[in-house]
């Protein structure tokens, strides 16, 4: 692994267990009991290679199902692959769905110190951490002291962002989910993760629409069915993508 | 080789556990008006029902209701605790699928909220159990100690249901559907005596029948249970706790295909 590169991923290969025979009826679980194992494994990621150079924003495209979630939760460290190795030098921040781990009993301030205990930010900076997020957030102290139940689903969505982004991470991961907000906080969170890039932070980045990707990044891979089937630049990348569907 | 799992120190883990446990009582009395106090009730209508139905039943046991409290202080805690523990992961799911967090974190952070809720539940049975006649002696506070050693035993079996049921929810319905029976079969209304001497032996099948006989022991009879008591509490909770963190930590690789 070169000095230049940040995550490295041989050979990766993982599966889903499935419950095989979904025991519909009764008799067919009897008649099934024993002959068969009761989970099948199903393949999603079938033997992915890539690197991601520092600093560089990297995209991941194909089809719904194909495998881009599960590729990014095993980079992030959620899912332990069955098979291949995986290098990742420095702290990952993921965001691959948004508000999670919020709760709708509790205040906004609440939630905030709650998520920077989950994403495992140090008790150190939490102090400046929970200040960032109150900041970027542009939430008035009234909004986070009011449950985030009466929220608008944007203003969750600003909640949620910044509590991602208020840190500067080494590793950003982006899982399609820059729909959200008004347009004022889409273009603010752009610009957030240009900066981000800026300083150096490296970015994997999946999405669907093909002018983000063409704007944000500089290099990506498209997968179809759990492997690689194009590695390039972005323009390329999605000339390909739109390939797939023609 | 494998990508960092955030929550590397034991401080933040602890930091998060604590978080997470107030969070679950927090958000659990929220919006109810007495709150905490629905808690004390269960086991409070479980007491009266005793000591009327089977307070006279038993005249042979001294100041029953006292009897039958000792023995419900300890029981209360099991149901509402393992419960909690199982649901844990299923809960969390949500978190679980988006955040590098140790699965484990969770069934303990719902041990933490399940005790500090019974502390809670304690005080005000401390009261009851002075206004019925306890005298407390220093053997007392064996009792405390013999009701950590009950958490431990819980906590392991909760690992152990808890991972289970990822795989198969029927164990957390199937684990309701038993409790009435396991209360039933648990010395805490009738003494043991009552049970035919040829089969009293069953009764020591049922890991809560110890806690409760050792509870009560230093509680309402004011004696030390003997080693042999001990030996038999201790190696029971740390063997479940034991056998439910290696089952635990064996299935949480496949826990993300059934969430």
């Amino acid at each position: 692994m070169s000095a230049s590169t940040i995550i490295q991923v041989q050979n990766l290969e993982f599966g889903f267990f499935s419950q095989h025979n979904g025991i519909n009826t009764f008799k067919e679980m009897l008649h099934n009991l024993g002959s068969r194992k009761p989970f099948q494994k199903k393949q999603v990621i079938d033997g992915i290679s890539f690197e991601v150079e520092k600093g560089s924003c990297f995209a991941i495209m194909g089809r719904n199902g194909c495998g881009k979630s599960t590729l990014l939760r095993i980079i992030s460290g959620i899912i332990q692959p069955d098979r291949g190795k995986l290098d990742v030098q420095g702290k990952i921040s993921p965001l691959l769905a948004l508000g999670v781990g919020l709760e709708p009993e509790l205040s906004g301030m609440d939630n905030i110190k709650l998520s920077c205990l989950l994403t495992g930010i140090p008790s150190s900076s939490l102090k400046s951490a929970i200040e960032a997020v109150k900041h970027f957030s542009e939430l008035t102290d009234q909004d986070l002291k009011m449950q985030i139940k009466r929220y608008s689903s944007g203003m969750i969505a600003r909640l949620a962002f910044s509590i991602a982004l208020a840190e500067e991470p080494a590793i950003l991961i982006i899982d399609e989910i820059l729909a959200v907000g008004d347009e004022g906080f889409q273009n603010k969170c752009y610009s957030r993760i240009l900066e981000l890039k800026e300083k150096g932070t490296t970015i994997l980045f999946v999405s669907h629409a093909a002018a983000d990707i063409e704007k944000i990044c500089d290099k990506g891979i498209l997968i179809e069915q759990g492997k690689i089937i194009f590695e390039g630049n972005s323009k390329e990348l999605v000339q390909r993508y739109h390939e797939l569907f023609a | 080789m494998s990508a960092q799992r955030t929550h590397t120190s034991f401080q933040q883990r602890y930091r998060l556990i604590w978080a997470l446990a107030l969070k679950n009582i927090r958000v659990k009395y929220k919006n109810s008006i007495l709150g905490f106090f629905w808690s004390i009730l269960n086991p409070l209508i479980f007491l009266l029902i005793f000591n009327y139905i089977f307070g006279k039943a038993f005249p042979q046991i001294e100041n029953y209701p006292l009897y039958a409290v000792t023995g419900i202080v300890v029981w209360t805690l099991f149901p509402v605790a393992t419960n909690a523990v199982i649901s844990s992961i299923l809960e969390n799911a949500g978190i679980l699928k988006s955040i590098a967090i140790k699965p484990s974190t969770f069934p303990m952070a719902s041990l933490v909220s399940s005790s500090i809720n019974f502390y809670l539940l304690l005080i005000p049975f401390t009261g009851i159990m002075l206004w019925l006649g306890l005298q407390p002696g220093w053997e007392a506070l064996l009792g405390i100690v013999i009701l950590h050693i009950y958490l431990v035993f819980i906590l392991g079996l909760g690992y152990l249901l808890c991972a289970f049921n990822v795989f198969y929810r029927d164990i957390g319905l199937l684990w309701n559907t038993l409790m009435p029976a396991l209360f039933y079969f648990t010395p805490i209304a009738y003494p043991v005596e009552l049970i035919p001497e040829n089969i009293r032996w069953a009764m020591k099948l049922n890991p809560i029948y110890f806690f409760v006989d050792g509870f009560r022991k230093c509680i309402y009879e004011h004696q030390v249970p003997d080693l042999n008591n001990w030996i038999i509490m201790i190696s029971i909770a740390f063997g479940t706790l034991l056998i439910g963190h290696l089952v635990f930590k064996k299935l949480q690789k496949n826990f993300f295909s059934f969430y």
